[in-house]
């Protein structure tokens, strides 16, 4: 659409007109930055949210059924029920587990497929870990911890000791757990399962994941112990996997529920406020996005018409020399266009300097001492075409008008100076 | 009302009208008739609301009468298609105005290549050669790369004569061509729009309230109250 004409007469007029030229260009530049630098701050604490919950647990959990407690009366009466007035149907809570597990791993497996980052078993229950008077309910889990750390990653969290190769009688807690408790490492504590049984084992490994649920409430034990402690003989408690996309979780979770005979829920069931929050904050950073577009939109509107009315005469002699309202139109959408596309490049190159640097900016932790990340950022390439597309388009769109004014200018009106 | 009829009139205003409408009807121009020879130099005086800029518009195809017909080489031009109007403009007009309106952002030279390049840019360069003698041959050889602010008053007008003549023109249409000038330069001007025109054989149509400007031309048309008060040949030089 660009002929040399008006390539060359856009051109020149933006050069002519610096101070116009950059003040447009800056209002592009501007909101290219801001739209790539929120959508990214705000992307990043999102990952960083959905990180903080998904981390330390699985996204999708396995279990068995939870037996309901059903009235006689809604049974509905067979032949040979075996229930009859005055027998009490006995809820065997405790004992929810999973024999003979291994066919169904290969089955989950061979379902999730793609979406499957990994999967293990898991034996858990509730225990309570003493050392001398003090008696701390925990999580007790039962894990071959070279799995499991797949899915709470607590091997490169180690304070002291160790978790691979974790032995019978050893077991390894949290930090937070182990300060409660008052124990180091070496020594022994007591573990009372919720079925009864008692165990002393080892405190073989002190974590610090950082997740409080974890380092203040789990106890990990090789399976086997956790297996006798919870009195389920080789049975297992559920699985636990982690899907390549979090946020598929939930889609992952519904069709194993329609393949398989167990309870099945997913990390965004347990986190719907979570979630709903994640969306108000997607929502409001969408609308900063929306907002920036149409003030920069209308500035770079503004900023071409005041141009275009200071170039009437020019535009009313160029139109007595024969050009066409479409050449005049063309001039001056070639110029919305290359501001535009100036604007968006030096703003990409902003976001980028400014998100380089808030990316190296660091907090130290006060608990832990640990440095991490004073902001997260998560750059897309999305969030890049989003940005430079929108101010293209907007670009674009802002000079349709000053240029279908230019277009319109009456020679016989502005060459007289009427 | 022309006083005499040449073979092959270049342009042919009959019986041309306006009227402009509005909230309230007004008539600026009315039964102009007068007929414009290949080379001849016209000019159009008049008091100020006499129709000059009006004829000058609808001469300049910027403006369509209300009654009457313009034909212009052959071809009726009274009610052209405003891209059809500025193909004629681009092709068979060239405009001179009381100030230069040169663009600020071009060089000397390639304002007056400006009609070329609305044109297609080959022809720029096709007539960039012819362009750099016309700028030469009215004194500006040695400006061709100044920008508009850097000629004096004088040199901006040349340079808005040349591009007048850029794309060849069968017509040439001045509108106070020197009126922005003081008396020595616009003499000056004059004579190199003159010149110029009679040497590449064009025709000019010059509006002015200028009489003494006027009375070097081939040609005086007086208009009074939107008619044509008088048409005379001018006893100048190039009287036939």
């Amino acid at each position: 659409m660009a002929t040399p004409f008006t390539l060359s007469v856009a051109l020149r007029q933006l050069a002519y007109n610096r101070g116009q030229t950059l003040l447009t260009i800056g209002v592009v530049a501007t909101s290219v930055t801001l739209i790539i630098f929120i959508s990214s701050l705000i992307n990043g604490l999102q990952v960083r949210i959905v990180n903080n919950v998904t981390d330390s647990i699985a996204h999708v959990r396995i279990m068995p059924e939870e037996r309901q407690p059903q009235a006689l009366w809604e049974r509905e009466s067979a032949e040979g029920d075996p229930l009859a007035v005055g027998r009490v149907a006995k809820l065997e809570q405790r004992q929810r587990k999973i024999e003979g597990w291994q066919p169904w791993l290969e089955r989950i497996r061979s379902l999730v497929r793609d979406d499957l980052l990994t999967l293990v078993p898991s034996t858990e229950g509730s225990a309570v870990i003493s050392r001398e008077t003090k008696r701390i309910p925990a999580r007790l889990l039962g894990v071959v911890p070279e799995d499991y750390n797949r899915i709470v990653d607590i091997q490169s969290n180690l304070v002291s000791g160790r978790f691979f190769a974790l032995n019978g009688g050893e077991a390894a807690i949290g930090l937070r757990l182990s300060r409660d408790l008052g124990v180091s490492l070496g020594d022994r504590v007591r573990l009372l399962s919720a079925e009864g049984n008692v165990s002393n084992v080892t405190v073989a490994g002190i974590f610090d994941t950082g997740f409080g649920s974890v380092d203040g409430g789990a106890v990990f034990v090789p399976v086997r112990d956790a297996q006798s402690l919870l009195g389920i003989g080789n049975a297992i408690t559920g699985f636990g996997l982690k899907v390549t996309d979090v946020f598929e979780a939930e889609r992952v979770a519904g069709e194993l529920r329609q393949q398989l005979p167990f309870r099945i829920e997913s990390w965004m069931q347990d986190n719907e406020r979570t979630l709903s929050g994640l969306r108000a904050q997607s929502g409001s950073s969408q609308m900063i996005v929306a907002f920036t577009t149409l003030s920069a939109g209308l500035a770079i509107a503004a900023l071409m018409v005041m141009a275009v009315t200071n170039k009437y005469r020019e535009i009313g002699i160029l139109k007595a020399m024969g050009a066409s309202s479409r050449q005049i139109l063309r001039i001056f959408t070639l110029q919305g266009l290359i501001l535009s596309l100036i604007g968006a490049l030096l703003g990409t190159l902003a976001s980028l300097g400014l998100l380089a640097w808030l990316g190296s900016l660091k907090t130290i932790s006060a608990t832990t001492g640990k440095a991490s990340d004073l902001f997260p950022i998560a750059l897309t390439l999305g969030n890049f075409l989003i940005g430079n597309g929108l101010a293209l388009a907007t670009g674009f769109f802002a000079s349709l008008y000053p240029a279908w004014r230019a277009s319109r200018v009456d020679p016989i009106k502005v060459i007289r100076g009427q | 009302m022309s006083t005499s009829a040449p073979p092959s009139p270049l342009l042919v205003l009959d019986a041309v009208g306006k009227v402009y409408t509005g909230e309230i009807e007004t008539r600026a121009l009315a039964d102009v008739s007068f007929a414009v020879s290949p080379g001849e130099f016209l000019a159009i005086v008049g008091s100020s609301g006499s129709g000059k800029t009006t004829l000058l518009n609808l001469l300049g195809l910027l403006d369509t009468p209300s009654e009457g017909r313009l034909v212009l080489d052959g071809q009726d031009a009274s009610r052209l298609e405003p891209d059809e109007a500025a193909r004629v403009r681009r092709e068979r007009l060239g405009f001179i105005f009381q100030f230069h309106y040169l663009l600020p952002e071009f060089s000397a030279l390639e304002n007056a290549l400006m009609p070329c390049r609305v044109a297609g840019n080959d022809r720029a360069e096709r007539e960039e050669p012819r362009m750099r003698a016309l700028l030469d041959r009215v004194g500006l050889g040695d400006k061709l790369a100044k920008r508009p602010h850097q000629l004096s008053g004088g040199e901006q007008q040349r340079v808005a004569i040349v591009r007048a003549l850029a794309n060849d023109p069968l017509l040439v249409l001045a509108d106070e061509p020197t009126g922005n000038l003081d008396s020595r330069n616009a003499d000056e001007v004059f004579a190199l729009l003159q010149a110029l025109t009679r040497e590449a054989g064009k025709a000019v149509i010059m509006v002015t309230h200028d009489h003494e400007l006027a009375e070097r031309a081939d040609r005086i048309i007086t208009l009074k109250d939107g008619r044509v008060a008088s048409d005379v040949r001018s006893p100048g030089p190039k009287a036939d």
